[in-house]
This record gives structure tokens, sequence and C-alpha cells, in this order.
């Protein structure tokens, strides 16, 4: 591919605001379809789950201002690697928590990290070095990196635990330019589900 | 939302008075189940109707406080184009005593909502906003239209200063703050639809109901 094009700088461009406001994370599971958008794009527009016409995620909160995504790549001879990891923190640890984070320690995921300009990034779904015949069977999957929590010790310490996830691509995120459809079931929902399309 | 109009200052502005006439305050949720809060239409900075599970209206807490003490506090800064607006408000509660110290007692590690009203008869509402609220985002309404039930903008106990003084002239008493840092300014609580009927906000004895 060759540079055709240069970049511009606008005004919202340099109003951007940091920091991540949703987080989406699911299973690679058996027949997801997922569609790349190349296009003078560098995005993914559809994840579909079998059969279905949507793909279901979980929609994971935590505490404002507490959540990153962060990019890192290196170059060696021809091949460059990404380490695209995504860090958020749950405040009070008990055990509801517990047993989703127990829940994904073995797990092969995807996720969506919305930013607070709203932004969807994908990281865990890329296309370099993807299987082609069963897309859930793709090494570059998100999963769990490691976890630290704390009770903290004095009575005004944080009481938290902070999951980071790392997926190792060999492309940039994808930004999602598919629909998201939040919280299927309301008030208030039971499982924090979400849907993409 | 271009800037497309500036702003008048008319003759009542220059005449408006300082103070906070009225305070009541409120926990997020207290019913157990979300509550029903709608803002008015984009632009507008209002909240027009504040009501609990049951979605008619809410109970409040009528604060009384001494006279020419209470002050909303707003102090704006904006760092890395993120405005953060440390809201306060803060009132004196004269002659420490136990009912005083119970009720204060309440604010321990809960999650608030505050109407204030000023001496102008402006009623400004700290707790409630929809500028980065936090990964709930709004995203989980008990009704369309809705704000979300797990915002974390919002209003706590801050500080409690006061004491029984040493002199006799001392003063005996305790100053209380509550804080919330949002976001966006205070919004300003505006009841339209169909409550006319209704007063927006009846206050018997020390509790109040807001529709």
């Amino acid at each position: 591919m060759a540079i055709d094009k240069g970049i511009a700088i606008k005004c919202d461009d340099l109003q951007q605001i940091g920091g991540i406001k949703h987080i989406l994370l699911r299973d690679w599971t058996v027949g997801d379809v997922v569609s790349y958008d190349n296009t003078d794009d560098h995005a993914i527009d559809s994840i579909k789950d079998s059969g279905a016409a949507t793909a279901k995620w979980y929609l994971y909160e935590f505490k404002s201002q507490e959540a990153s995504m962060t990019v890192n790549a290196t170059k060696e001879n021809g091949s460059t690697a990404f380490e695209c990891g995504l860090s958020l923190t749950f405040p009070k640890m008990e055990t509801k928590k517990f047993a989703e984070l127990q829940n994904m320690l073995t797990d092969c995921m995807m996720g969506i990290a919305v930013d607070n300009n709203g932004t969807a990034f994908v990281i865990g779904a890329s296309e370099k070095y993807r299987n082609e015949s069963v897309a859930s069977r793709s090494q570059t999957y998100l999963n769990v990196a490691s976890m630290e929590g704390t009770t903290g010790s004095a009575f005004t310490d944080d009481n938290a635990i902070t999951l980071n996830l790392m997926a190792k691509q060999y492309e940039l995120p994808r930004e999602y330019t598919g629909t998201i459809t939040y919280y299927t079931d309301a008030t208030p929902s039971a499982d924090y589900e979400a849907t993409t399309n | 939302m271009a800037i497309d109009t500036g702003l008048a200052i008319g003759c009542s502005d220059l005449q408006a008075s300082g103070g906070i006439q009225h305070i009541l305050i409120r926990e997020w949720n207290s019913t157990g189940s979300p509550d029903d809060i709608i803002l008015g239409v984009a632009g507008a900075h209002t909240v027009t109707s504040i009501m609990d599970s049951g979605g008619t209206n809410s109970t409040w807490g009528v604060y009384e406080t001494k006279i020419e003490t209470p002050a909303l506090i707003i102090s704006g800064t904006t760092e890395g184009n993120v405005s953060t607006y440390e809201c306060s408000i803060t009132f004196n509660l004269p002659k420490m005593d136990l009912t005083k110290i119970n009720k204060l007692q309440e604010f321990t590690g809960k999650c608030l909502m505050i109407l204030a009203e000023d001496t102008n008869n402006d009623w400004f509402v700290l707790g409630i906003s929809n500028t980065l609220t936090g990964s709930d985002g709004n995203l989980d309404p008990a009704t369309a239209g809705d704000t979300g039930t797990r915002q974390q903008t919002f209003a706590k106990l801050g500080t409690i200063e006061g004491g029984s003084g040493a002199a006799f002239s001392d003063e005996n008493g305790l100053t209380v703050t509550l804080t919330c840092t949002q976001f966006e300014l205070p919004r300003l609580y505006v009841n339209v639809g169909g409550t006319s009927t209704t007063p927006v906000i009846a206050a018997t004895g020390l509790t109040a109901t807001v529709y």
C-alpha cells in the first residue's frame, strides 16, 4: 500500500477528550463473522455471531476516568507487532465482580472500547494473520494479561481491582463503524448487554 | 451546539441578591429502584423532572440552616480540553445537638442529589448531570428520555467543621460542605409538562415533594 494521502488536523481533533467511556467484551465463538473494511478506512463494519443478525456483548462498567486503551508497536525485521492493552478499574472488590473476572481467565475475547469522543475501537479482532477458514481460531484475540487488586490499608485508601487485558495484533486496532445497541433489557439491565450488527 | 446568540444583562440581573434560601437533599435511588429523572432538551441545560421509581414525584429532606450562611460555589477549570466543575454547597447549623448530628451522620457514604434555591428563586441542581457521568453513560434509563441510574457525578459529603467554641460568646455549631465533581455547569430545575396543576416543589415541614 502506497502513501497516497496526508492527514488533516481540525479544531475538533484538538478539542479531544481523554479516557474511555464504555467497554464491551465478548468471547470469540465458532461461526462469528467479522467484516473488515479496508476501503480507505481501517475499520470493522460488522460483527455478528453464528447465524444471527447481531452479536451479543457485555458491558463492563468501571470507575470513571480509570480506564484506558494503549497501543504499543514494535518493528523487528519486516514484522510489526502491536500490543493493544485495555485497562479498567472496578471499585470495591466483591464476589460478583470476582465471579465475572474469574470467568474470563482462559477465554479468547474481543473487545470494543468507546473513547470519550465517541470513537469505538475493536481490539482482539484483526485481519492480519487471522485464521482464514474459521475466524474464531484467530490467534490475535484479547485475553487477560494481569490483575491488581488491593483493599488498601487506611480507611481512605481505594478498595479496587484493576483488570489489564492485552491483544497482540499485527495491525493497528480498527474503528468499529457498525451499530452498537446498548442495554436491550433496561430498567436497569440485568446482564449489561449490548449488541453489534 | 453552535454559538449563534449572545446574552443580555438586564436591570433585574444587576439587582440580584446573594445567598441560598432553601436546601433540599435526597439520596439517589433511595426507594431502592431506579430514579426517573428527565432532563431538558439539548441546549436548555435544565432538569425538568425528578421522580422516584413510582414515576410521579420524589421525596426530599428540607434542611434548614442559619440565615445568610448557605452558599453555592462553582469552581471550573479546563485541562486537556475537559472542563471540570467542582461544585459545593456549604451551610451552617447553629447549636450542635443530637438531632442535627444524627441527620448529618446519615450523609456518610451516600450518593446524593441537591436542590438549592437562591434568593432570586432559581433552583440549582447538584449531583445530576449529563456529561461524562461515568461508564454507565446514561445508557440504562428507567424510562425513555431518562438519565442513567449509576451516575458517578453524584454529590457527597465533603467536610463538616465546627465545635462548641471556647468563650461564652463563641459560636456553637457545625458548617457542612457537600461537594460534587461534574463535567458541566449545574443545571437549573425547571419543571415543565403535565404537572402544571400541582406545585413543582411542595414542602411540608421537613419534607418536600418534587415533581
